[in-house]
């Protein structure tokens, strides 16, 4: 009997996987922990080992199919091993999708006016999608006979015409303008797994959560020369790191702005983890510096880097990009003065960190040349008011003002 | 215009297209002095002599071939089968040789032949002498199929026939000989092949309908007004050639279509014409297109039991308010 390979679940909410590539052809030998695939989930691509050594008899699902998890993807047995029954049952669990009965005539309307006939209940004998289920989806466009004879004429499809005649009727100026040649064409981008996540994310936390931002300007004189020390050392600490370091420290003192806000009440959280955002090519992906209050600098810049690096390979184990209490997110390095981030659900609030700019500013009424920063903070006006806020960011410029203090 | 009836309007065609062209000529079993049975030749030999309007022994196999022979001679001859049910006697001359000779003769010789005749039910002529034979013709390549509903059609479809060079089966009906219809008097008037006739215009189905059935459906068209349906009803006049352009456009209106005849439903034209219309206007169709015929029974003697196999007016309107889903 051929040993069944089936989708993975890696992490505890993946309900499916999409195959990017197999890395052995069917008949070929495999060996137990050797790669074998390399699969997207919602978050990351990663490469799955072989389970078992063995001939890949078969690969049942192909490269690009989306597959849910625990269903079988390939077979792994002895060469020449009979693979039916495998297959069969395969064939047995994918769900065969209902087959929409509807005439011809409904058919064609509907794909000329870009109807989803699943949507359409059939009123003709056993649910048969007739004509007139169609018409109805979208009443026929409301034209007049002069717009209607001018369309026929010029050949022009008045299906995705949008009236500007009264009640939204289809006028001979709105027929000739439809007419103009299209504009280029736009690409199509298909979103893939972790576009998807970051859309749906991004909008459940605008959707649900009141956010508003405070800004503040933060002197780094001490801090880029705390780093210079560090460096001198041969320890490279990032604007992050020691952000990281400021900020879990400040969050320890205001615990409400480490706290989500769910149905029984608002949780604080005792733990600390910052997560930090990481551009990739595809997307976003947050790495989580787990009890970051816990962590000196250098422990913080060795993680850090270690799952910075990781991020960019795609490397990420699901656990390391979840569970954060509080991110920070940084585009000084694309010359952004400040700006406003948008809250990583459930945390209570993120640190946008600008460019460090030699500014001109006043110290003891005279004019000096300092490197300043803008912070912007974001919160849940849910679960934390403006004045805590503002102390929270107020102590963290402190803090970054005055490391020794993090002593 | 002049009114006559559907039987005069033939024979004032046969008289005209006779006086117009001396290589016309008609025979069959009893068409002088008689007339024809069905008086479709009553008077001719009188003006033609009999020369020219010849009877011939009752052998529709020799009547048929002979008219081959003089047709590939050169003269149009015009042959009158008492029954179109005797076509079967006379199957391998029609079939085997009028349809096939002026192809296999690369072109060379021609067959302006018409065999016309009477055919269908209304008088309790059983079996032999009521059927429908159209879809035998429709079959093999090379012979044309005529069947005119109204006087007017039958005088315009019978001058094309005679001046047509290929051979031509020209079906009648003996229920439609003594119906009256207004026929123009111009002896150049002609109805050209593969011209379907829009009877009546309507939006929601089509009927195509023959013969007696272009009446029928008709009356039905009218019932069906007063429950809101529109049908519009077509008279193909000829099987081959077929008009598929007149079909197609008014499905592509109705998306519905309806064919009744009085042919056997199996394998009878409206199978060929409903193919037609799923081959051509698929995407137009919103109900399988439904075709009514005789049922598979042999046509009894008995009118009651007659009239019983051949589809009712109805069944026709049962069938548009189905294809139209009422």
């Amino acid at each position: 009997m051929a040993y069944e390979v089936i989708m993975p679940k890696q992490g505890l909410q993946m309900t499916e996987g999409t195959i990017m590539r197999w890395l052995a052809h069917e008949g070929e030998h495999v060996e137990e922990g050797a790669a074998l695939f390399e699969m997207e989930t919602d978050k990351l691509t990663i490469t799955i080992d072989a389970p078992r050594s063995g001939t890949l008899i078969k690969i049942l699902r192909g490269e690009g199919e989306t597959v849910p998890i625990t269903q079988v993807i390939a077979l792994i047995g002895d060469a020449g091993e009979a693979t039916e029954s495998a297959e069969t049952k395969v064939a047995n669990e994918q769900v065969p999708a209902q087959r929409i009965v509807a005439t011809p005539a409904a058919r064609a309307l509907a794909a000329r006016r870009n109807i989803d006939l699943t949507a359409l209940t059939g009123s003709g004998p056993a649910g048969r999608i007739i004509l007139r289920d169609v018409e109805a989806a979208r009443g026929a466009p409301k034209i007049t006979p002069l717009a209607a004879a001018v369309a026929r004429a010029q050949g022009v499809d008045i299906s995705g015409i949008a009236g500007t005649g009264p009640g939204g009727k289809i006028m001979k100026d709105d027929v000739l303008s439809a007419k103009e040649p299209a504009a280029p064409r736009d690409t199509l981008v298909p979103i893939t797994g972790m576009r998807r996540t970051i859309a749906d994310n991004m909008t459940a936390s605008l959707r649900e959560m009141a956010q508003a931002s405070i800004r503040m300007k933060v002197d780094m004189t001490a801090l880029t020369a705390l780093r210079e020390e560090f460096r001198a050392r041969d320890i490279r600490l990032s604007v992050n790191d020691v952000f990281v370091r400021v900020v879990s420290h400040a969050l320890r003192e205001h615990p409400a702005m480490n706290a989500s806000l769910t149905p029984e009440g608002i949780i604080q959280k005792r733990a600390v983890h910052i997560g930090i955002a990481v551009a990739l090519e595809q997307g976003l992906i947050v790495p989580v510096i787990r009890s970051a209050d816990t962590l000196t600098l250098p422990e913080i810049a060795a993680q850090s880097s270690d799952l910075i690096a990781r991020a960019r390979r795609g490397g990420l184990s699901p656990d390391e990009y979840r569970g954060g209490t509080f991110t920070i997110t940084n585009l000084g390095m694309f010359d952004v003065d400040d700006f406003v981030a948008i809250i990583n659900p459930p945390e209570c609030a993120i640190l946008a960190l600008g460019k460090i700019e030699r500014t001109p500013v006043v110290r003891d009424d005279a004019i000096v040349i300092r490197p300043v920063m803008t912070m912007t903070l974001t919160y849940d006006h849910r679960i934390v008011d403006g004045a805590p806020a503002a102390r929270f960011l107020q102590r963290i410029k402190e803090l970054a003002q005055n490391p020794g203090l993090l002593l | 215009m002049s009114t006559k009836t559907y039987a005069v309007a033939i024979r004032d065609t046969l008289a005209e297209e006779m006086r117009r062209d001396p290589a016309v000529f008609v025979m069959g079993e009893d068409v002088a002095e008689q007339g024809g049975i069905f008086g479709c030749t009553r008077d001719l030999y009188r003006e033609f002599s009999k020369d020219r309007v010849r009877n011939t022994p009752i052998s529709e196999a020799a009547l048929v071939g002979a008219g081959i022979g003089a047709a590939s001679t050169g003269m149009r001859p015009v042959v009158e089968l008492m029954y179109m049910d005797f076509t079967y006697v006379a199957m391998d001359q029609i079939l085997n040789q009028a349809a096939k000779i002026r192809y296999m003769f690369g072109g060379r010789a021609r067959v302006p032949l018409v065999i016309r005749g009477q055919q269908g039910i209304g008088r309790g002529n059983a079996g032999q002498h009521s059927q429908s034979v159209e879809a035998f013709f429709m079959h093999i390549p090379g012979i044309k199929v005529a069947m005119p509903s109204t006087p007017a059609d039958a005088a315009g479809l019978l001058r094309t026939a005679i001046r047509d060079d290929n051979p031509v089966l020209f079906i009648e009906h003996k229920a439609l000989y003594a119906v009256k219809g207004e026929v123009p008097d111009d002896p150049e008037y002609t109805v050209p092949f593969g011209s379907a006739r829009v009877v009546r215009e309507g939006r929601d189905a089509t009927v195509i309908a023959t013969h007696l059935y272009v009446d029928k459906a008709l009356r039905v068209a009218n019932t069906l007004m007063k429950e809101g349906i529109s049908v519009e009803v077509i008279d193909p006049r000829t099987l081959i050639p077929f008009d598929e352009q007149t079909i197609l456009k008014s499905v592509a209106k109705t998306h519905r279509a309806v064919v009744i005849h009085e042919a056997h439903k199996n394998a009878g034209p409206g199978a060929e014409i409903a193919a037609t219309i799923m081959e051509k206007a698929f995407d137009e169709l919103d109900a399988p297109v439904l075709r009514l015929g005789a049922k598979a029974c042999t046509l009894p003697f008995n009118l009651g039991l007659e009239n019983a196999v051949v589809p009712q007016e109805s069944e026709l309107l049962d069938a548009v308010r189905r294809v139209c889903y009422r």
